[in-house]
């Protein structure tokens, strides 16, 4: 049906310094998952599943620890992270403006252990 | 009459902040299981707190709510509600069914979502999540509790 379509996309970047010093660990070990973004007529599939998961394994494969941030009202995105095994870290506020006109506070999460076993 | 649920979170509830797993003491099962309702896990941790936390605090392995994925409208409501991401599943959960919910993450505006989509009695109790579930806590919950038996409206 939406054969060849674009159903979304994630991207793996340097952790940002307000990010580095909310996870707490040396920003060398750390990748971020940004841009994770599945298409409105895409969603509902899972997509977003693969992509934290094809995200997560690529930091891996770099011996990088996988970590994200996500806006604190992202109750779907959040409640996403928490049941696939990603581990909250710490609040912090964002140098930008979140829709409800008050700085944004921006939740940072770290992937789940690839050493530990997910029960 | 079924009795009411007790949903527990685990991190920032159970288990505090910063604590670890061999920090946990045998003194909470006992408080919680002596509470006259179900006890119900309701944390990301799912089939987890049975295995790794009810045995160190002292509970029989309880019922877990399985978290499932949300759709996008949804989503949009949950935000636009500044709700908690598990909100929604509670009251599909409850089906009903009177329930205390204690997190540390639960806001007024999770309070207000519930009211209106529930029918039964709720109780939405917030833990701080550095210290953890205390014993004033667990009494504001029995205390509720207590009221729910006795068919007083409110919390």
């Amino acid at each position: 049906m939406d054969e060849g379509a674009v159903l979304g996309h994630v991207a793996l970047t340097r952790a940002d310094d307000s990010l580095v010093q909310v996870v707490g660990a040396p920003a060398e070990g750390l990748a971020a998952v940004a841009r994770l973004f599945v298409a409105a007529t895409a969603r509902g599939r899972g997509i977003a599943r693969v992509l934290l998961e094809t995200a997560t394994q690529a930091a891996d494969a770099l011996g990088l620890r996988a970590v994200l941030e996500v806006e604190s009202g992202a109750a779907g995105a959040i409640g996403l992270y928490e049941r696939t095994g990603w581990r909250f870290v710490g609040a912090a506020v964002a140098d930008w403006i979140a829709p409800d006109g008050q700085f944004a506070v921006v939740r940072a999460y770290v992937s789940p252990a690839k050493d530990v076993v997910s029960l | 009459m079924s009795m009411p649920l007790l949903f527990l979170d685990v991190d920032g509830v159970v288990l505090p902040i910063g604590a670890e797993l061999d920090d946990l003491g045998t003194a909470l099962g006992p408080q919680l299981a002596a509470l006259h309702c179900e006890l119900v896990w309701a944390t990301a941790w799912e089939h987890g707190a049975n295995h790794e936390i009810a045995p160190r605090i002292g509970l029989p392995q309880l019922p877990v709510v399985e978290w499932r994925d949300t759709t996008v409208a949804e989503d949009d409501e949950d935000t636009s509600f500044s709700l908690h991401w598990k909100t929604r599943m509670l009251v599909e959960w409850a089906a009903g069914r009177d329930f205390a919910w204690v997190d540390d993450e639960v806001t007024d505006a999770d309070a207000a979502w519930i009211a209106e989509h529930h029918q039964g009695r709720a109780l939405v109790h917030r833990v701080q999540s550095a210290g953890g579930l205390t014993g004033g806590d667990v009494a504001a919950v029995g205390r509720w509790l207590q009221g729910v038996r006795g068919g007083i409206v409110g919390s």
